[in-house]
């Protein structure tokens, strides 16, 4: 993960200044952009902060349960959440805004004595969400928002049994989604970088992405 | 020139979707044996080092019983602090709170009923019943008809020189969905000081007992616990693995096992 916000940064950091050698001279006119496209990812993801559906494979309550736990180890990885946005600025200070993001968290779990995958588990969420936002202070290359965001997000989610990976049922479901982002910042003209502060199943914390508009 | 770097960029990110590890626990220690030593020791062989010491204090004090104010003074000077004796210290019955109940029955045994903590997985005893073959031996035990309907433990006992031990402790129980023996170790013995105040340390300090864990669908582990100072050992064969002290406490007395 702290290689992932390393490179964010680095990427973002970059945009900034090409967006900046591209601006050209003093007698540009105001941009006035009504498409944007942006691509982003969260610190850290929504429903990683709400905690994926793990199901415990072994009864934990029972010494049989403590004797079986023993005899495997698990790897835990989750994805990180990545996003496709678009908005349409309908005028200086409202927009609409559609997001596709994608998250998942897996769990494999191995035998200690054979080093082999005895399960697997996976809960992973692909959201659409549209969000209204206001764009409260607007410059030509520096803007800072507020939006908030109601969606649906598709979940698979299975939990193979012990000594059966890729067997167990898997489970398709629609399930909502919000976002709530007080503040973002985004810096660029053409080209551009952003920032935000929220909370939601998108990001908790700060999304970090670049975009280009027209 | 900067499509290029922007382009690059791009596919730098992508290998960082994937593939994000946060949690590996390969190398950590897992010894299940420990969930089973845990709630044995502190529901059986603690309670019965707890039983042994309110026996040991007992037998002493019939000796001066009739003599208040030795007795109150014997009293303070075993438990380490003074209690309001008056209320809890009678002929044939004592209670020392947080450590139990002695009672002296007709025949010159003792039953006690000690302040039981629940442990997971284990029925608690009930009561035990002491008897008593000289000064600072005894005989201490708990079945179905002290109220331990799981099965049965039993140890003699010696209490001297500040210590207590556990020779030929033997414990028996029968679940349901498996059954549990432990024993001494032959050729130890177990000892145990004698605690002048509150007892809030408990692990033994030398010794060990054998374990048994049978479940009924054939699943068996064997192995010994080992105590040591400041930890416990569980061996199987010639493995074995230290595990953290039984007890939370800061280690105040020396209990040993044998």
């Amino acid at each position: 993960m702290k290689k992932t916000l390393l490179i964010s940064l680095l990427a973002v950091s970059a945009l900034f200044l090409f967006s900046h050698q591209s601006a050209g001279g003093n007698s540009r006119p105001p941009l006035s952009g009504r498409h944007e496209f942006t691509a982003g990812t969260g610190i850290v993801p929504g429903r990683y902060a709400f905690t994926y559906n793990h199901e415990m494979p072994f009864e934990y309550n029972s010494l049989h349960g403590a004797y079986m736990k023993s005899r495997y180890y698990e790897r835990e990885y989750v994805s990180g959440v990545w996003s496709l946005g678009y908005a349409y600025n309908f005028t200086r200070v409202f927009s609409l805004q559609a997001h596709l993001f994608y998250e998942a968290g897996w769990i494999e779990r191995f035998s200690r004595e054979t080093d082999m995958m005895a399960a697997r588990s996976l809960d992973s969420y692909l959201t659409a969400m549209a969000s209204f936002r206001v764009n409260w202070f607007n410059r030509s290359s520096v803007r800072m928002y507020s939006y908030a965001g109601v969606g649906l997000s598709l979940n698979h989610n299975y939990n193979d049994p012990i000594g059966d990976p890729g067997q167990g049922p898997r489970f398709n479901s629609l399930k909502a989604a919000y976002q709530l982002t007080p503040f973002g910042i985004l810096v660029g003209r053409r080209f551009f970088g952003f920032a935000e502060i929220g909370i939601g199943h998108y990001f908790c914390g700060l999304a970090l992405g670049a975009g280009y508009r027209f | 020139m900067e499509s290029h770097v922007k382009y690059i960029l791009a596919a730098a990110l992508l290998p960082f979707v994937w593939s994000c590890e946060i949690y590996n626990d390969r190398d950590e220690l897992q010894e299940p044996a420990y969930m089973v030593v845990q709630p044995v020791y502190g529901a059986y062989v603690y309670e019965m080092f707890k039983a042994a010491e309110l026996s040991y204090f007992f037998q002493q004090y019939q000796e001066i019983r009739e003599d208040r104010e030795a007795a109150v003074s014997f009293a303070t000077e075993y438990f380490g602090m003074e209690r309001n004796w008056d209320y809890c210290l009678f002929y044939e019955e004592a209670e020392i709170s947080g450590i139990g109940r002695i009672l002296l029955n007709d025949d010159g045994s003792f039953t006690v009923d000690p302040s039981i903590t629940f442990y997971r997985f284990f029925p608690s005893v009930g009561t035990f019943t002491v008897t008593s073959e000289a000064p600072g031996r005894f005989i201490i035990s708990s079945d179905a008809a002290d109220g331990l309907p799981a099965g049965s433990v039993v140890s003699s006992v010696l209490c001297d020189d500040g210590y207590v031990t556990l020779e030929d402790f033997s414990l028996s129980l029968d679940i349901g969905e498996f059954r549990l023996d432990v024993v001494s170790v032959d050729g130890e013995p177990v000892k145990k000081l004698v605690a002048p105040d509150s007892i809030e340390s408990y692990q033994a300090v030398s010794g060990s007992l054998s374990f048994i864990y049978k479940e009924y669908d054939g699943f068996e582990d064997e192995f010994e616990l080992g105590f040591g100072e400041d930890c416990v050992t569980v061996s199987r064969g010639s493995s074995s693995v230290k595990c953290k002290p039984l007890d939370r406490y800061e280690k105040k007395y020396d209990y040993v096992i044998g």
